[in-house]
């Protein structure tokens, strides 16, 4: 486990106002698994919400857990988790083999591959009683994974499948191309960051920190 | 590893992420299969929090019997070893045997031993809700104090319940 100071944001009157947090990478299981619990209850109500509201719920509001500590155990996975005011805010974990990039001018290239990553529900708009707390989450863990990649010599490649609801946030938070659903994997969108975008998405190599 | 420190772009990372959905694996490609399907809308109880509500619960079980896991096992005719995974969240699919015999000597209806095991699904949205807050408020302690007393009693109540009497 390796615990890095870094900041998310907390939701003030006039917008946004940094708050402390801990990256942590390679977060041991049982600590993931009380974040989980913690996140259980939260979940389940705004998943109520959102149905009394007419929107659309998932039918297994879980994440498969038994697969994901499967696959914690393997070589070629890493996790991620983004701590603030002592709470879990985020997870993540990733696979760094077995995925390459799909568009030029990269492509072929290997890249790490994002096969799961959330943010507390409290932190979601429509999951959350009332505002939001903090942002940046996602930010913060695609970072992550961009420095992962980088430490692979990836190149700060990183690629995932989202849902349309996620699109926005990889589009246009993480300027990630698209090319479209991938008929192998539940039709969901193919997206990924090549080095030139991780470049940009990281605002430069100026600003680096630890 | 190195981290931007640059709050400026932190600050407008954040309000271009404006908290939206960012999850990928798990529950989301559940969501897409969902959407696929058109299939009916329900919620179901996470399985770390079922595990541990089971593991929670057959503990405090016990206890409140003030059996130890030696006398619960020779009771219920159940490996000591097995028990103790239990009690430990570790055994992720129970024998059936096991879980009727638990809930025997437990006196808990035994579909809804079943259910909280995972061995069999459950659609109940009380029992649902009652699972998750119980996981959350339960913590392995040496005695049942009087909130855990209440908590346990709660729950058993509504285990009862929602059962349909077997």
């Amino acid at each position: 486990m390796k615990c890095i100071s870094t900041e998310l944001t907390r939701r003030t009157d006039d917008g946004w106002e940094p708050v402390a947090a801990t990256l942590i990478i390679d977060v041991p299981v049982d600590v993931i698994e009380a974040a989980e619990i913690a996140w259980a209850v939260q979940r389940l109500e705004g998943a109520r919400r959102l149905q009394a509201a007419g929107s659309a719920v998932p039918e297994h509001w879980h994440w498969d857990w038994k697969n994901k500590t499967h696959k914690l155990q393997l070589l070629n996975y890493r996790s991620a988790g983004i701590e603030c005011e002592g709470e879990m805010q985020g997870l993540m974990l990733v696979s760094l083999a077995g995925h390459s990039t799909r568009t030029p001018p990269d492509k072929g290239k290997p890249l790490v591959y994002i096969d799961y990553v959330e943010s507390a529900p409290w932190n979601v708009k429509g999951l959350a009683n009332g505002p939001p707390r903090y942002g940046a989450v996602g930010t913060r863990l695609v970072e992550a994974a961009v420095q992962l990649s980088h430490e692979e010599e990836f190149s700060g490649r990183v690629g995932l499948h989202a849902l349309p609801q996620a699109s926005r946030f990889y589009e246009q938070t993480c300027g990630m191309l698209s090319d479209g659903p991938d008929s192998h994997y539940h039709n969901l969108c193919w997206y990924e960051l090549t080095s030139q975008a991780s470049q940009e998405f990281l605002g430069g190599q100026d600003n680096a920190t630890q | 590893m190195q981290l931007n420190k640059d709050r400026s772009w932190l600050l407008k990372k954040a309000e271009q992420e404006d908290n939206d959905i960012v999850s990928v694996g798990g529950f989301v490609n559940r969501v897409a299969a969902t959407e696929q399907n058109g299939s009916e809308e329900s919620v179901e109880i996470p399985e770390s929090a079922r595990r541990h509500a089971f593991a929670r619960f057959v503990e405090l079980s016990r206890r409140r019997q003030r059996l130890t896991v030696e006398q619960l096992s020779e009771k219920a005719d159940v490996d000591v070893a097995e028990l103790i995974a239990i009690e430990e969240a570790d055994t992720v699919s129970p024998e059936p045997r096991t879980i009727y015999q638990l809930a025997t000597v437990l006196n808990v209806p035994q579909q809804k031993l079943m259910e909280l095991s995972g061995l069999s699904r459950t659609r109940d949205r009380r029992f649902q809700d009652a699972t998750v807050r119980f996981a959350a408020r339960s913590e392995p302690v040496a005695d049942l104090s009087a909130d855990e007393e209440e908590l346990f009693q709660e729950y058993v109540k509504v285990l009862v319940d929602t059962s349909n009497g077997d």
